[in-house]
């Protein structure tokens, strides 16, 4: 079990290492033919999107509430730091009425 | 430091600590060697990879599965290195090796949103979260179960506003926003019907590809 358990780790770490490098080493030889450039904007708003929501804990309609506040606040000031704080807090203030 | 960095630091503290916090506590709650859940932050350093490693341990460890997992929930990151290439073609082979190893989500979302950083810049921030993380778990493990349980929800809010932050300034026309809602949509549909979580890789391919349909049709980008 220990044996298995060590050679999975190692498994995994040069995985995450791999599957980090390898696709950019690759197009880092292939620059100039551009043809991804445009596919980039939508991969960010596509991952962040995704992301976003994957990553709501105990996902249900009243744990989206305090993201209403940070989407005005992220579409005024452009700031990350300013978005998140006003989640949490907005989370803060709900969680005092037990939402 | 300027206000933006400030943010970017804020922004990695409010989301890598109280996950590696809860990553710690969670792997000591299913009785995880506390040797392994550090040693998997420092060498995996993946909070996806590490969860599902916690939640497969906790019902029975298999490694096939494990490893098969790991490979589908990477496969995002595919996009995100040659994506840094593109925005920062000054990058040496140096570069790049030193920042893949700390690539994550959320290092990948700071540095291709504006405003834009220098390559030193992003490699600071890449080890200061990967710092982050290490210390997070290891404190989740030492005071695991300590921390008041009606401030998890509040902490956990901190990396779905990290993303919506950073995608609302990209949404600029017709087919960024549809690749917005394509890909919002159906990661609503993934967490309703409770699908595995690599399922999120089908979420971002739609919104790409509803973006370039939008942009083909003439929609504004």
């Amino acid at each position: 079990m220990t044996y298995l358990l060590i050679v999975t780790v190692v498994i995994l770490s040069a995985l995450s290492l791999l599957q980090r490098l390898v696709p950019w080493a690759v197009y880092k030889n292939h620059r100039g033919e551009n043809l991804l450039v445009h596919l980039f904007d939508y991969v960010a708003i596509s991952a962040f999107g995704s992301l976003m929501i994957e990553n709501i804990q105990a996902f249900s309609a009243p744990s989206l509430i305090p993201l209403v506040p940070a989407i005005l606040v992220a579409y005024k000031t452009r700031n990350v730091g300013a978005t998140v704080l006003v989640a949490m807090l907005s989370s803060f203030v709900l969680s005092l009425f037990g939402i | 430091m300027n206000t933006s960095s400030l943010g970017r630091i804020i922004a990695i503290l409010s989301t890598y600590v109280p996950s590696g916090i809860a990553y710690g506590t969670l792997a000591t709650a299913v009785h995880v060697p506390w040797y392994y859940t550090v040693i998997l932050s420092v060498v995996v350093y993946s909070g996806a990879v590490q969860s599902a490693f916690v939640g497969l341990w906790s019902i029975g460890f298999e490694p096939v599965t494990m490893v098969v997992t790991a490979f589908l929930l990477n496969l995002r990151h595919t996009f995100y290195g040659p994506h840094l290439e593109e925005n920062y073609p000054e990058m040496s082979a140096l570069d790049m090796y030193s920042i893949a190893p700390v690539l994550t989500d959320e290092l990948y979302a700071l540095a291709v949103s504006d405003p834009p950083m220098s390559v030193s810049q992003v490699k600071r921030l890449g080890y200061f979260a990967y710092a982050c993380w290490v210390t997070s778990s290891a404190v989740g493990v030492v005071f695991a179960g300590g921390l008041p349980s009606f401030l998890y929800p509040i902490l956990f809010l901190a990396l779905p506003a990290l993303f919506l932050a950073l995608m609302m300034p990209r949404i600029k026309g017709s087919s960024t926003a549809a690749s917005a809602v394509v890909s919002i949509a159906i990661a609503i549909v993934i967490r309703i019907y409770n699908l595995p979580e690599y399922s999120i890789l089908l979420a971002i391919v739609a919104g790409i590809l509803a973006g370039l349909l939008f942009l083909k049709a003439g929609g504004t980008k």
